[in-house]
């Protein structure tokens, strides 16, 4: 089975065909290679008794049945209630296959109904701008990163990354042999003038041939690209002929505008929060109402440039471990390949119960309400955060509201102690034994460590709300053991300077290290 | 001969495979040692630091090693001091010696001695007092393939390396499999339940090589060579090709077509050879999957098929 695309849209007729980038590609993805299987393999037919594939056959598969509890998405309803799902061993449902065929082997690309929900999912989210597109499974992004990098960089070769990244993707790269070059990043995520000064004045014996980016949500600063940004980024990439990796598991995380948690929502630990009721507090903002989202770099790929990857881990569970990669099929192509010699494709359990939700058990329609869940706790989260950092922290860090995902990045003032190079251990070692745990900035450097890095990442998904002030305290007291400065005089009100983010930029300009 | 995905796996990352002869048992010590007695730096490059073997009903050759066999080809690695990786899928697949079906007393006891837990032929793992075996285990044919699931086994400061790997990569395998397999193994079967599975597994796979290698022998007697397999799912067949066709250029490829033109599907030999030789007169045949009537009827088709290449 090829890379899954559905020829239900009529309207691809009109589109263009993707750019061919396969001149991007390492030499040994290059030219023809036909996977190994499909060769042997061909068309079997019906008539065709086969005797060339390794694999066992289905009665010597113990598990007979699976059976799930999920919770229900009516979208009219505010009382949670429950959904059973049920993958037969034999017998195929409506949409999804039977238990013998997901727990066989695949063929790299996906078992068909999970990739036909995503498909869909796609076409209606991006609604992609060129012909022959495809999407195939991944074992998450971090899996998907590892392909798309081994497609277009051998070791020696370098990527362009934003300058704070993914640690995740910079040990990838590490593995690989590949040199990270480091890109500035503002607060609205990577700067196109930089990128394509970046392109401009290359000088290694190989040129970048892919740039890296997490649009939305960005890890660690939390930015996320404006529709303008985006256009810019996009052009400067077919400017130099880049290919680009969008890495985008927050992109559903999306949030609106923030707004101070009114004292009544504040104060409760609002199970809504913590995620087990969906009950809405009629006194805070109104989360249910759908938001547009800023649209992706796939969604404006005229060239099938764009490697755009998708993850459940945020959005479904971490360790399902599925997601999905949306490229040019013969792009997608090439990732089987990949896959065939790797993880072959994610768990067929994973892939069974996922795409029986989807499929069935919610259909569009549940998966859209689900997500729209998601914003509103990770929206009130993120409220609730930001209220404790004003309240406690004012004058102590600089930072922009996160308009997406998980993240809040903290530029730390330490005041007449910045110059001093133990700060940030220090700070690190107070925050350890006041009992505050966050990121410090340098795993997430590109540009290697430096001791004038005074950064924190703080992720407000996991830690329990009525947590935040207490760690936000701790964390103050900290900063001012070292700094000698206490906060400034907070005040209840939130400051206007907040809902438009316009503090100084992340980082230098990427010269320094 | 091996399994073309290490091969898919290492070409990209520009590693050379130094392939080493086999007999019907797998690789030969001996050989193994003369390879690297002789190896030249300055000719062949760096002198491998790493042997990677399938030890029991080797892909594609269906061979398995004795115990002997891999004493002596881990004194073989000692004295180079190589690591071996151990890939051992089918380990848990073996069955008893193959018997004529004429010479079985009892068809009701043919069965009876399957190894299960307890008889297994050890494996390199075993023997390794020095620690330099990297032992890959699967679920995939004992469980099933769709779980993406397995383990490994090795020194402690090598799995350390093994999950900094995992944690740039597939992180770790899927929750839920791992969870099943986890309650299946420990709560619901328990040591004695996933014994007694693996025993019939062991047995349904000892039916099927039983059928295909008694067809085999009686219907393609003077077409093929082959080693009956202990364990595993394979047959390598070597064509017996007679003297028009064995000199002729890419005979393997009209062997093949004529075998896909009857209906009947094998891997070429060139799939598994590392280094892509290609007029090879062998086959890979899997008995794992076809149902038994199907089995029946694919001998028929072979024979068919392969009488024009061979009489």
């Amino acid at each position: 089975m090829a890379p899954n695309v559905i020829a239900t849209d009529l309207s691809s007729d009109s589109l263009p065909m993707p750019k061919d980038l396969s001149n991007l590609f390492v030499p040994s993805m290059r030219g023809p290679i036909k996977s190994a299987f499909k060769s042997v393999m061909g068309n079997p037919t019906l008539a065709m008794i086969n005797m060339a594939g390794g694999v066992p056959h289905p009665n010597t598969f113990p598990i007979l049945q699976l059976q799930a509890t999920v919770k229900a998405q009516k979208s009219t309803s505010t009382t949670r209630s429950e959904s059973m799902l049920l993958l037969d061993k034999t017998r195929r449902s409506q949409t999804t296959e039977s238990l013998d065929e997901l727990l066989q082997y695949g063929d790299g690309c996906g078992a068909d109904s999970y990739c036909n929900f995503l498909y869909r999912h796609t076409q209606r989210v991006h609604n992609p701008q060129y012909a022959d597109w495809g999407v195939i499974a991944s074992c998450g992004n971090t899996d998907s990163i590892g392909k798309a990098v081994a497609l277009f960089c051998q070791p020696g070769d370098s990527i362009l990354v934003e300058r704070w990244t993914f640690p995740g993707t910079l040990s990838s790269l590490r593995a690989a042999g590949v040199a990270p070059v480091s890109v500035a990043l503002d607060n609205e995520g990577m700067v196109p003038e930089d990128l394509d000064r970046a392109c401009r004045e290359w000088s290694g014996s190989t040129p970048p041939r892919a740039v890296y980016l997490v649009p939305t949500g960005q890890n660690p600063t939390g930015a996320t690209m404006s529709l303008v940004r985006r256009k810019s980024i996009y052009a400067v990439a077919q400017k130099h002929n880049l290919a680009i990796i969008e890495d985008d598991p927050y992109y559903f995380l999306q949030l609106p505008e923030f707004v101070a948690p009114a004292p009544s929502t504040a104060a409760t630990a609002d199970d809504s929060i913590n995620g087990t009721t969906a009950t809405v507090s009629a006194a805070a903002s109104d989360y249910s109402r759908p938001q547009s989202l800023v649209p992706s770099l796939l969604s404006m790929d005229i060239d099938g440039r764009v490697i755009r990857l998708d993850s459940f881990s945020k959005i479904l569970a971490p360790n399902l471990r599925c997601g999905w990669i949306t490229a040019p099929r013969y792009i997608l192509d090439k990732i089987q390949i990949l896959n065939e010699t790797t993880t072959l494709q994610p768990s067929g359990l994973s892939q069974g119960l996922i795409s029986k939700m989807l499929n069935e058990v919610w259909g569009m329609d549940g998966w859209n309400a689900h997500l729209q869940e998601l914003r509103t706790v990770y929206t009130k989260r993120r409220n609730m955060f930001i209220q404790m950092v004003e309240k406690h922290l004012a004058g102590l860090v600089e930072y922009s509201v996160p308009m997406a995902g998980m993240f809040v990045w903290m530029k730390i003032n330490f005041g007449s102690a910045a110059a001093d190079q133990t700060a940030m251990p220090r700070l690190l070692d107070a925050m350890k034994k006041c009992g505050v745990m966050m990121a410090p900035g340098m795993p997430f450097s590109s540009n290697g460590p430096s001791p004038s890095d005074h950064y924190l990442r703080a992720a407000f998904a996991l830690v329990d709300v009525e947590m935040f002030e207490p760690a936000l305290v701790r964390l103050a007291q900290a900063i001012t053991g070292i700094s000698g400065r206490a906060p400034t005089a907070s005040s209840d009100s939130v400051k206007v300077s907040l809902i438009v983010p316009t503090r100084t930029s992340v980082t230098a300009v990427n010269s320094s290290g | 001969w091996t399994y073309p995905a290490i091969i898919g796996t290492v070409v990209p990352m520009g590693v050379k495979m130094a392939p080493v002869a086999m007999d019907g048992e797998g690789a030969v010590p001996e050989a193994l040692d003369e390879m690297l007695s002789e190896w030249s730096e300055a000719e062949q490059g760096r002198r491998p630091r790493m042997a990677y073997m399938i030890p029991t009903a080797q892909n594609p050759t269906g061979a398995t090693m004795s115990l002997a066999r891999k004493q002596a080809l881990y004194q073989v690695a000692q004295k180079h001091d190589l690591v071996i990786i151990e890939d051992d899928p089918y380990y848990y697949l073996q069955f008893s010696a193959y018997q004529d079906p004429s010479q079985v007393a009892d068809p009701e006891q043919r069965y009876a001695d399957l190894p299960g837990l307890t008889a297994l032929q050890p494996s390199f793992l075993s023997l390794d007092t020095d620690g330099r075996i990297i032992r890959l285990d699967s679920f995939s044919k004992i469980l099933a393939p769709g779980l993406r699931c397995g383990w490994i086994t090795a020194p402690r400061y090598m799995t350390d390396k093994i999950q900094f790997h995992n944690e740039t990569s597939i992180q770790q395998p899927g929750g839920l499999s791992q969870a099943l397999v986890s309650q299946l193994l420990n709560v619901e079967w328990g040591h004695d339940g996933w014994e007694r599975h693996l025993v019939q597994t062991q047995r349904e796979y000892a039916v099927r090589r039983d059928l295909f290698v008694d067809l085999c022998l009686k219907k393609l007697k003077g077409m093929v060579e082959f080693v009956v397999p202990e364990a595993g799912m394979f047959v390598w067949f070597r064509v017996l090709l007679n003297e028009e066709y064995r000199v002729k250029e890419g005979v393997m490829d009209e062997v093949f077509e004529a075998m896909v033109a009857a209906h009947v599907l094998l891997v070429p030999g060139r799939m598994f050879s590392p280094t892509g030789v290609s007029n090879s007169p062998y086959m890979r045949a899997a008995f794992s999957y076809a149902s038994v009537d199907d089995l029946v009827v694919a001998v028929e088709r072979l024979q068919q098929a392969l009488k024009p290449f061979t009489q």
